[in-house]
Formats: C-alpha cells, sequence, structure tokens
C-alpha cells in the first residue's frame, strides 16, 4: 500500500548526475586560464569577446552543468518521480551541453559565424530538451508542492533566457539579418542570473536546508509570495525596458527587485540561524557568505546609482562577481558537496541492502567528502572571490586571481572525483563480500 | 498484534534518519513493524524497501511531519494490521 504515489524505479543510476557534477569543474579551470591568458581583456569590461566567453564558460559550463546534474538527482529525492525520460535524454542533454558550450565559447573567441550556428542547434537540444522533459513533470500531478511551484517558475525564467540567448547567438550566427541584439544582453543576463538562478537557488535552498540541518521548514506562502514577486517584477520590468520609455517605472522595478533579493536573504539566513543542532558545518558557512553577496551586491548597486563612486565598467563586473561567484558558486559549492556526498552514500546503501554481507564495507557519508576538504575549499573560494573583487581595480593582479580561481574549481573537482573513487572501491567491495 | 518498533528521526538531519532505520528494517522479522515519526516524506528509503520485499504506508502529520509504517511484504497479517492503523488513535507511543 503505497500512499504517496512513489514511482518504481524513480532514483535514476548515480552515473547520471555524476557525469554532470565531474564535467562542470573542468569548464571552471578553462574559465580560470582564460582569466591568466587574457587578463586584461576579461577585465576590461563585461563586453569583450573574451569577458563574453569567460562569462558563458562559468554559467553554462559550470552553473547550468550543475544545476541539470543536481536537478536530475534531487528531484526523485523530494518527489519520489524521476524527471520522464531521464536515462535516456541525460546522456544527450550532457554531451550538448558541453559541446555547445565549447563551441559557443570558441564562437566568441574567433568571431566566426559557424561556431554560432552549431552553438544555437547543440545548446538548443541540451537546455530545450531538459526544459521541455522538467516542464511535462511539473504540469504532472506531483507532491512536494512548494518548490515544484517555484520549479515551474524557474522554467519559465529558463525558457526566457534560453530564447533570449538563442535569438543572439542567431544574430552572430546570421550576421547578413542585420539583428540588432545589444537591446536583449541586459534582459537574457538579468532572466539568468536575477531570474532562472536566484528561483532555482530560492527552490533547492527551500529543500535542502530543513533536509541536512535541521531548521524549521520554509512556509509555503513565503515561497509563493517571493518567487511570484520576483517573476512579475521581472516581466514588466523586461517590457518597461523594451518600451524604452525610460519612466520612473524602472527605478520602482529595480527598488522592488532588490526588496525582494534583500527579503529572500535575510529570510533565508534567519532560517538557518533557528536549525536546532549548531554543529560545525561547512556548507552553512557556504551559506552564510552566498547570502551576504546579493545583500552587498544590492548595496553597491544603490550607493554607486547615488554617488558614481566607481567607474561603470568596473562597477558591472564588481556586480557580476558578487552574483555569479559570491552568490551562485558559493551556493554551489556548499550544495554540491553535500548532494553528492549524500547520493553517493543513498546509493550504496541501496547496494548493501542487496548484498548484505558487503555491510561493513559501507563507508560513512562524513568520509566520501570530508570536513577538512570542505574547509579547505571554502579558505580557497574566499580567496578567490577576494583576489578577483580585488583584480577589478589593480589589474595586476588578474593573473593571480586566475590562478586562485583555477585552484578553486580544481580542488572541487579533486573532492569530487575522489568521493567517486571512495564509491567505486565500497562497490566493488561490497558486492564482492562474502 | 503486531509488535511496534518505533523510532523517532524527525529531529535528526539527512542522511542520519537513513542511517537510523536501515538497521531497524534489516533485522526486521514476521509480526513486526516498524513506526517512524519522519520530517518529510524518505523517497529514497521507500524505493530501497520496496525492493527487497518491504512496503511501507506514509501518513502526513498536521504539523507537517510523516508517520510512516514499514512491515515485510509477505507478512499479510501485520500488512492487514498497519493498513487498518489508525493514525490518529495511534499517536501515543
Amino acid at each position: 500500500m503505497r500512499m504517496s504515489g512513489l514511482s518504481l524505479d524513480s532514483m535514476p543510476p548515480l552515473s547520471i548526475p555524476l557525469r554532470f557534477f565531474l564535467s562542470a569543474p573542468w569548464f571552471g579551470v578553462l574559465a580560470s586560464l582564460l582569466v591568466m591568458v587574457e587578463p586584461d581583456a576579461i577585465l576590461n569590461g563585461r563586453w569583450s569577446i573574451e569577458m563574453l566567453a569567460f562569462t558563458h564558460l562559468i554559467t553554462l559550463g559550470f552553473m547550468m552543468m550543475i544545476m541539470t546534474g543536481a536537478l536530475f538527482q534531487f528531484i526523485p529525492v523530494i518527489t519520489g518521480h524521476s524527471i520522464p525520460g531521464t536515462r535516456k535524454i541525460s546522456p544527450i542533454i550532457h554531451i550538448t551541453l558541453i559541446t555547445g558550450t565549447l563551441v559557443l565559447v570558441a564562437g566568441f573567441l574567433h568571431t566566426q559565424a559557424i561556431f554560432f550556428q552549431f552553438a544555437v542547434i547543440f545548446l538548443l537540444i541540451a537546455v530545450g530538451l531538459f526544459a521541455v522533459a522538467l516542464t511535462r513533470l511539473l504540469l504532472s500531478n506531483i507532491v512536494g508542492k512548494e518548490a515544484i511551484f517555484v520549479l515551474r517558475l524557474v522554467n519559465i525564467a529558463l525558457f526566457i533566457t534560453l530564447g533570449l540567448g538563442i535569438y543572439m547567438a542567431i544574430a552572430y550566427a546570421l550576421p547578413h539579418l542585420g539583428i540588432n541584439m545589444r537591446l536583449y544582453t541586459d534582459l537574457h543576463m538579468v532572466w539568468g542570473l536575477l531570474g532562472w538562478t536566484i528561483l532555482l537557488v530560492i527552490a533547492v535552498s527551500s529543500q535542502v536546508i530543513p533536509m541536512f540541518h535541521v531548521t524549521p521548514v520554509f512556509p509555503a506562502n513565503y515561497l509563493k509570495f517571493l518567487s511570484v514577486s520576483i517573476v512579475i517584477i521581472l516581466i514588466f520590468g523586461s517590457w518597461d525596458y523594451l518600451s524604452q520609455t525610460n519612466s520612473i517605472l524602472a527605478n520602482v522595478f529595480e527598488i522592488l527587485l532588490s526588496l525582494a533579493v534583500i527579503f529572500f536573504a535575510l529570510f533565508t539566513l534567519r532560517m538557518i540561524s533557528k536549525r536546532k543542532r549548531k554543529v560545525k558545518d561547512m556548507t552553512i558557512r557556504f551559506w552564510k557568505l552566498a547570502l551576504v553577496m546579493p545583500l552587498l551586491a544590492v548595496c553597491i548597486y544603490w550607493l554607486n546609482g547615488i554617488l558614481l563612486m566607481i567607474p561603470n565598467n568596473k562597477y558591472e563586473l564588481l556586480l557580476g562577481l558578487l552574483i555569479v561567484f559570491g552568490f551562485t558558486i558559493s551556493s554551489i559549492l556548499g550544495m554540491s558537496q553535500k548532494i553528492v556526498s549524500f547520493i553517493t552514500y543513498i546509493h550504496l546503501q541501496r547496494l548493501s541492502m542487496k548484498y548484505p554481507m558487503g555491510m561493513e564495507y559501507l563507508p560513512n557519508m562524513q568520509i566520501l567528502i570530508t570536513v577538512k576538504s570542505q574547509e579547505i575549499q571554502f579558505y580557497i573560494h574566499i580567496t578567490a572571490l577576494v583576489t578577483m573583487a580585488s583584480a577589478i581595480f589593480f589589474p595586476f593582479l588578474a593573473i593571480l586571481a586566475g590562478g586562485i580561481l583555477l585552484l578553486d574549481f580544481a580542488w572541487l573537482n579533486y573532492s569530487l572525483i575522489k568521493c567517486t573513487l571512495i564509491y567505486k572501491e565500497a562497490r566493488k567491495k561490497i558486492t564482492e563480500a562474502k | 498484534m503486531p509488535q511496534q518498533i518505533y523510532i523517532d528521526v524527525s529531529e535528526l538531519e539527512a542522511p542520519e534518519p537513513f542511517e537510523q532505520i536501515m538497521p531497524l528494517v534489516r533485522s526486521l522479522q514476521i509480526n513486526q513493524y516498524i513506526k517512524v515519526l519522519h520530517r518529510k516524506e524518505p523517497f529514497p528509503l521507500y524505493e530501497i524497501l520496496l525492493e527487497n520485499g518491504y512496503n511501507y504506508r506514509a501518513i502526513p502529520v498536521n504539523s507537517g511531519q510523516y508517520w510512516i509504517v514499514i512491515w515485510i511484504s509477505s507478512d499479510n497479517k501485520t500488512a492487514e494490521f498497519c493498513q487498518k492503523m489508525d493514525f490518529n488513535q495511534s499517536i501515543t507511543l
């Protein structure tokens, strides 16, 4: 008698999320190498082609890759249902996301239309396939309603970001059409970072923070109010931006969006402070670091708007750094280490039920990615963040910043590979035990 | 009447609920059932239970928590007892 509507075989094989998790840090490494090779171009503002290449290595290659892998595994954990066709579509999404990102980056670096033509095809397959499969699940009658409600909005933001991105890539791919795309770059960035990314972090954090840190459950009304508010502000803000009336409404939308971001960060920090067992946990430190960043970004945004302290090109880079590296990547680093060790552990537990004699080889979850290893990751990440921010104002630090950033992604790679190796060894011992 | 084995994992962080429940599942006997108080629906646990000859029933509690009862699938008497169990009457442990 199953009351919760669990679909059997909902947990995908570990190889599915792992292939995304293990691929993502390499894009971070490539992005770091680009900073080291082209430091001046990258720090020259967000419009340089090197900066666009760097940004997409991070957002598509690292962020999108890891979040896709996490959702393939995480959605079954919170709903009991896997994303439809997971086993068939995940290898296609994985390979087309890798290829599409690399070809897009080559397109930016070589400014050749042919690269953009292929990038459009690969990325449309990768992101489109994922978004459509996720939509099929989200439109069905599944449990876990609060997070699912937010995930539906996440998907809308993903479709809009993808649509704008593809539109601009077509402008590069078919230059003879003379498409004016500058107007859409800001919207693409805002929908990607403030729509898709923040909404996804809201959805996932509302589930993983209570689950891993025993905080109170995030209220359903808070999640619905916050996520709907962000989407409404973004829709009307985009409409106002496209109408180019330069009205006072633009400031109203900026204020509302800032308030929504502040509300989210402070509310989540408050929930974290209410956790019942205040044991040392590096994921909590990553969360706290991540949640302070949007507050800092909003302060800088408004202070600079009034006082004009920082030149425009540096100010845009600083805001991007705070949101992408400070907020999103800090959240991802904290969550990915926790989620990967958790799912690895659950898969080994599952295996040990089939091979009871192998129970003694079941490792403790804490040894899969140790606290020490997470602590090293945390300090490397903070150092990378501070050095990158400093390099915006003191360009001679750029190569050093790129080097530390490389170390940041390489350490994540090391931790994830080590966890995978421990899993493989334990799996072998468990299945061979007599 | 089958013997109840009770465990409250509602204040434990993942994967501790799993670590506490699994040894009880492994040692579960005929004419016994496990009654768990959990803070969420443990879907990965459900799948492992079904794969290995166990069955379960999950009932939401007003506070957002869940009662979950687990028994051996082939144990028809205990299955019947668990399926008829009135959770409102059996909150006392």
